[in-house]
């Protein structure tokens, strides 16, 4: 009932409904990043001879933009009447897409780049979310349910957790991990996921530890009670339900959370092997780049945009979602 | 209410005992005490001498077989050691030369026998014989030397410390119990650089301060006013101006802004220097710009944050019984609404503190800051053990007292809350 209400009530707004559109895209375009010819990796992608050789691939300038007639090949500056007159790449022709958001430093296309970025923005927030969730849930609900001693050890516990400021022990945790899982590309992803989702979850764990304690005085867990069932169903058949609004909007936070972590992470080197294409690895990459001459923004920018676009989609979807599933808004 | 400030205090106790488990046990994974001895002697130190460090650290004892070789090493430097060693030499290298001497005459007897034998005529020896017994000696000569080189590398090995074999570590508990005896000491070690880590840590303190406490201030004064204005004009155009900029805001990837803001504003434009820092009042041309955009980067979520206390105050009945009495609107909100939110600010705020301390990563490896968040980074891209276990221990106890000091200002700013 809940949830129905709800749903009617998000996609009454336009602006909601267009951000969801949003995010529902982006996952295309993620899944779209294991086809081969959007692949990330230049020997792999360009045998074939190609409009633009492997060399002069490095570097190169959005060719939409260039097609477009809007900056010069050459120069990176607009075109001349002149040079308009003697432009030849039409927009549809194969040069105009070959790099259509221009080539980064070794010559992928800042496009493909940008949508492996993508899949690893939705792995690296849906992971450590769904890591976070399930430490934070059942901890969150015994400590609620049972009270009492268990109570007072998991709040001691949680609390030590979060005296160490986030980013300091994440820290700690990168120095511990052997360099063989560091620098293992597999293995060094998932070690840092897990890290993030180890920092994150007391937030989560105290807001359903109320939420029970809450509940736990309800007329509904005291008939269960005295029907006899066990206490694992009474929490996870009959009171999680209860909670599992603000599960799906912590789901929303700490998505974007995890992704500005993640490119906090790549700059300053904690942790993500650098091979990894995330928008992370392209934005600290880029940061030497902007001051040679010619300055090459075309990665920097791409890989800002869409972390922009799926960051701004992911907050207005959840502050209306907070808004739609809040039991206190909701009028009759 | 001294009782209950107390009775927090007394909780505090187990919390640190915690989070000093927790980072024992996270460094006990990292470091390798052999690389410590390393950091804090040289990178060449020896094995020995690693054994020698180790052991005058109190990380552990000598095992028997250590001790032995320990006496063995000192009888052998000692005096009489050393010349019981020169006659030992002496002794060998006579020994030496008699069988060169020895070696020198056989070859001399081998080769008159061999004259004579050519004299009297007989057959000279079959080569193969005498390349069978010239191999055979060349062997035994090898093996001789080869037999030697182990005697002295035994030698040398009965006078070396390795740490398998000669040092037995302490136990767990003690490692913990000197562990925080060093942590609440202050006694933090050395940095790679071999300087004291808490001169390190006290120098980088100030120039974080210089830059987050400015920006704190100007970045909660506007983001208070901005919500102050957006309760005015609730439900008009210009909140909903608002938070749309707010979200916008907050969207923006920190790393990303800086790294714009920096390029356009400094590089391009050239109103504010790039990077650097220099002490005292004439270095704040070079905070400007940092602050700017910690305000900036802020100020989306600040806004958020404070329209929704705002709008919950504005809501309560409280102020629809001042608006009927006639109170002004200006009195209304500063006098009622700001009081009423403060309450959730004055937390946030000195919840903020051991994070001023901290400085701001980004900021300071950008701009090059010479900070606490600076260091920091340093610390994790040279794998400092020492700095990163301080850091870690110093933000905790600044958390900890900073969270103890928002509860009980929190009590106390709240009259609904009487603390037993």
């Amino acid at each position: 009932m809940l949830y129905r209400e709800a749903f009617q009530r998000l996609m009454k707004d336009k602006f909601v409904v267009a951000c969801l559109i949003v995010i529902g895209v982006s996952l295309v375009l993620a899944l779209l990043s294991w086809f081969p010819a959007v692949a990330a990796n230049p020997q792999e992608q360009y045998k074939e001879a190609d409009e633009i050789t492997l060399i002069e691939r490095s570097y190169h300038p959005p060719s939409l933009l260039i097609a477009i007639g809007v900056i010069d090949e050459a120069n990176n500056k607009p075109l001349t009447p002149e040079q308009e007159k003697a432009f030849e790449w039409g927009l549809f022709s194969k040069a105009a897409w070959s790099l259509p958001l221009g080539g980064d430093k070794d010559g992928r296309s800042v496009l493909s780049m940008s949508l492996h970025g993508l899949r690893y923005a939705f792995i690296i927030g849906l992971v450590t979310t769904i890591i976070s969730v399930l430490i934070a849930v059942p901890i969150g609900a015994a400590a609620g349910f049972f009270g009492g001693v268990t109570d007072e050890l998991i709040v001691w516990f949680y609390t030590t957790l979060v005296a160490i400021p986030q980013l300091l022990l994440l820290i700690a945790l990168t120095i511990a991990m052997p360099d063989s899982i560091k620098s293992d590309p597999a293995w060094g992803l998932i070690a840092v996921l897990v890290a993030i989702g180890i920092t994150t979850w007391v937030g989560l764990a105290r807001l359903i530890r109320a939420e029970f304690m809450k509940h736990k005085q309800r007329e509904y867990v005291q008939a269960a009670r005295a029907l006899g069932f066990t206490n694992s169903r009474i929490m996870f058949k009959h009171m999680f339900p209860n909670v599992t609004h603000i599960v799906i909007i912590y789901f929303t936070i700490s998505f974007v959370g995890a992704v500005n972590l993640e490119v906090f992470l790549s700059f300053v080197g904690i942790g993500i092997p650098a091979t990894t294409p995330t928008w992370g690895q392209m934005i600290s990459e880029a940061k030497n780049e902007l001051t040679r001459e010619p300055n090459v923004w075309w990665p920097l920018t791409t890989a800002t945009l869409f972390l922009f676009t799926l960051s701004l989609a992911f907050s207005i979807a959840g502050d209306a979602l907070r808004d739609a599933l809040d039991p206190k808004l909701r009028t009759g | 209410m001294w009782v209950y400030v107390a009775r927090r205090l007394l909780y505090t106790i187990p919390i640190l005992f915690g989070v000093l488990f927790l980072t024992f046990a996270i460094f006990e994974a990292a470091t390798d005490p052999s690389a410590v001895a390393k950091q804090n002697l040289s990178d060449k130190a020896t094995e020995t001498q690693v054994v020698m460090w180790l052991w005058q650290h109190g990380y552990g004892e000598l095992s028997e077989q250590g001790n032995k070789k320990l006496a063995d090493l000192a009888q052998k430097n000692s005096a009489e050691g050393r010349e019981a060693q020169r006659l030992i030499d002496n002794a060998e290298a006579e020994a030496a030369a008699a069988r060169k001497k020895q070696a020198e005459e056989d070859a001399k007897a081998k080769a008159k026998a061999e004259a004579e034998a050519a004299a009297r005529g007989d057959e000279p020896e079959d080569p193969a014989i005498a390349a069978a017994a010239a191999a055979k000696a060349k062997k035994e000569a090898a093996a001789a030397k080869k037999a030697a080189a182990e005697n002295a590398e035994a030698e040398k090995k009965k006078y070396t410390l390795n740490v398998e074999e000669d040092f037995i570590f302490d136990s767990a508990p003690v490692r913990f119990g000197r562990y925080v005896g060093e942590l609440l000491t202050f006694d933090f070690g050395r940095t790679l650089e071999k300087r004291p880590v808490l001169s390190v840590m006290g120098s980088g303190i100030w120039p974080s301060l210089k830059l987050t406490i400015p920006a704190f201030i100007l970045s909660e004064l506007l983001g208070v006013f901005f919500a102050l204005f957006a309760a005015l004009y609730r439900n008009t155009k210009i909140d909903r101006a608002l938070v749309i900029g707010s979200v916008l805001l907050m969207s923006i990837s920190p790393v990303a802004f800086i790294i714009f803001a920096q390029k356009f504003i400094a590089a391009d434009w050239q109103y504010l220097p790039v990077s650097g820092y220099s002490s005292g009042f004439a270095g704040i041309g070079y905070l400007l710009l940092p602050i700017f955009i910690y305000v900036v980067v802020r100020m989306g979520e600040y806004v958020r944050f404070n329209r929704i206390l705002m709008l919950d105050e504005v809501g309560q009945d409280y102020v629809r019984t001042a608006k009927a009495k006639g109170v002004s609107q200006n009195s209304m909100l500063f006098k009622h609404v700001l009081r009423n939110a403060m309450i959730p600010l004055i937390t946030r705020w000195v919840i903020a503190i051991p994070y001023l301390y901290l400085g701001s990563l980004l900021l300071e490896a950008f701009f090059g800051i010479p900070g606490l968040g600076y260091l920091t980074v340093k610390a994790v891209q040279d794998t400092d053990v020492n700095m990163v276990r301080a850091l870690v221990f110093v933000g905790t106890l600044l958390y900890i007292f900073a969270t103890l000091l928002a509860d009980v200002l929190y009590a106390l700013v709240d009259p609904r809350i009487k603390l037993e």
